[in-house]
């Protein structure tokens, strides 16, 4: 059963944004959650020389199209590598920062009484405006968009990233989808657009029947 | 000089469409004009490419407006009856069709679904470059929100007008005999 403050939630953001109200359920599907939960595992299980070489101990990740910010969720909950001091979700919808702070406000709470002190920071932004500065300021790098990005903005958007950093990248075949310009027809394609960028990659495929979604993992040459 | 466009994208429809509109655009379209589809497939000396080939389907309507000048466009699939040379008046206004009288029994569901009033089987305009420049400023977000241009239109409080009179219906409304007759979405 549906407790009362997710009843409240989704009364809330039908009432505020009616017109995005079917997006937000979009970006809470299973397949989302599935994809998200995915990719933290899959995190957790990379070996990157920061469980052994990083003084720092909190760390900052920078999410690219990141929607209404679930995956930063997903992230504080269960990623456990490395205490995150940050998240940054970067996506130019102007109304995604709101939306998330009312999607998420519960968990922001309850995850401040137990002493979890990771905060979200939303930038309105295009990430073809994310400086070299903004970009070095992160030790991981999530883009789990890339189908809806043209390759050369994933390019440009990889060589501001530092040497080193810790990249995730997901795309797929669901090539039906209006938004999806760039998709990929299979892994080897995928992991073939990334290998003169990326080393140490691992690669991964996950099939959700009518489509299959496609992720790597790699250190920034 | 009119540039009267259509698009052809894909393979929803076959080229007799496009020739079907251009015959008679030259049967009731008197006024001086150029006949110009828009394809992804260009093999006549009409035709010329898509400018973005990532955009898909009606997608590529709203990239006619990186075009000036004085602008009509036609859904491929609507039939003209009669004289049309009244479409060729106040270029300056962006100009689509009101479809409020087939769609007034989705007025309860209209904003949630980020549904539509107005219908761009017909569209007519000199300059509506930011429109298209806004667009591709925000291309995914809106692709993700909006099913048509239509939507993407009245949702995102762009500025618009809407043909005056009684010469254009849907066959939605029952009617079949106007001076135009749109079949949106009888072919979907």
């Amino acid at each position: 059963m549906l407790d009362i403050n997710t009843i409240e939630i989704i009364r809330k953001i039908f009432d505020r944004w009616p017109g995005r109200f079917v997006d937000v359920l979009n970006s809470l599907n299973e397949k989302q959650q599935i994809s998200k939960d995915w990719l933290v595992e899959k995190l957790n299980e990379y070996k990157y020389p920061f469980r052994h070489k990083l003084k720092k101990d909190r760390i900052s990740i920078m999410l690219l199209c990141s929607w209404y910010g679930m995956l930063a969720y997903k992230l504080i909950e269960k990623f456990n590598v490395k205490k995150i001091d940050r998240i940054y979700c970067v996506d130019f919808d102007p109304k995604s920062k709101m939306i998330a702070n009312r999607l998420f406000r519960k968990i922001d709470n309850d995850n401040l009484q137990k002493g979890i002190l990771t905060q979200v920071n939303f930038k309105d932004k295009d990430i073809k405006d994310l400086t070299k500065e903004e970009m070095s300021s992160c030790e991981i790098i999530i883009n789990t968009s890339c189908e809806h990005l043209h390759q050369q903005t994933i390019y440009d958007n990889l060589d501001k990233c530092p040497s080193g950093s810790l990249i995730v990248l997901q795309s797929n075949n669901y090539h039906k989808i209006q938004e999806h310009i760039n998709t990929v027809e299979n892994l080897q394609e995928f992991v073939s657009q990334y290998q003169s960028h990326l080393i140490n990659i691992q690669m991964y495929e996950k099939d959700f029947l009518d489509y299959k979604r496609f992720m790597i993992i790699g250190i920034k040459r | 000089m009119v540039n009267v466009y259509c698009v052809k994208w894909g393979t929803k429809y076959d080229r007799s469409f496009v020739e079907n509109l251009k015959t008679s655009i030259e049967k009731h379209f008197t006024i001086e004009h150029k006949f110009i589809c828009f394809t992804d497939k260009p093999e006549k000396d009409y035709d010329i490419p898509v400018t973005h080939p990532e955009l898909r389907g009606v997608w590529h309507k709203l990239s006619l407006f990186q075009f000036t000048g004085d602008n009509l466009f036609f859904d491929l699939d609507i039939k003209i009856n009669g004289d049309i040379n009244f479409l060729a008046d106040r270029f300056d206004t962006f100009t689509c069709i009101d479809s409020t009288p087939w769609k007034i029994h989705k007025l309860d569901r209209l904003e949630y679904r980020n549904d539509t009033l107005i219908n761009t089987s017909i569209m007519r305009w000199t300059d509506n470059r930011k429109v298209f420049d806004n667009f591709l400023k925000k291309r995914d977000l809106y692709l993700r929100l909006y099913k048509g241009i239509d939507r993407y239109i009245y949702n995102e409080d762009i500025k618009y007008k809407t043909f005056q009179g009684t010469a254009i219906s849907s066959w939605q409304e029952g009617i079949e005999d106007n001076t135009i007759v749109l079949h949106n979405q009888k072919y979907a």
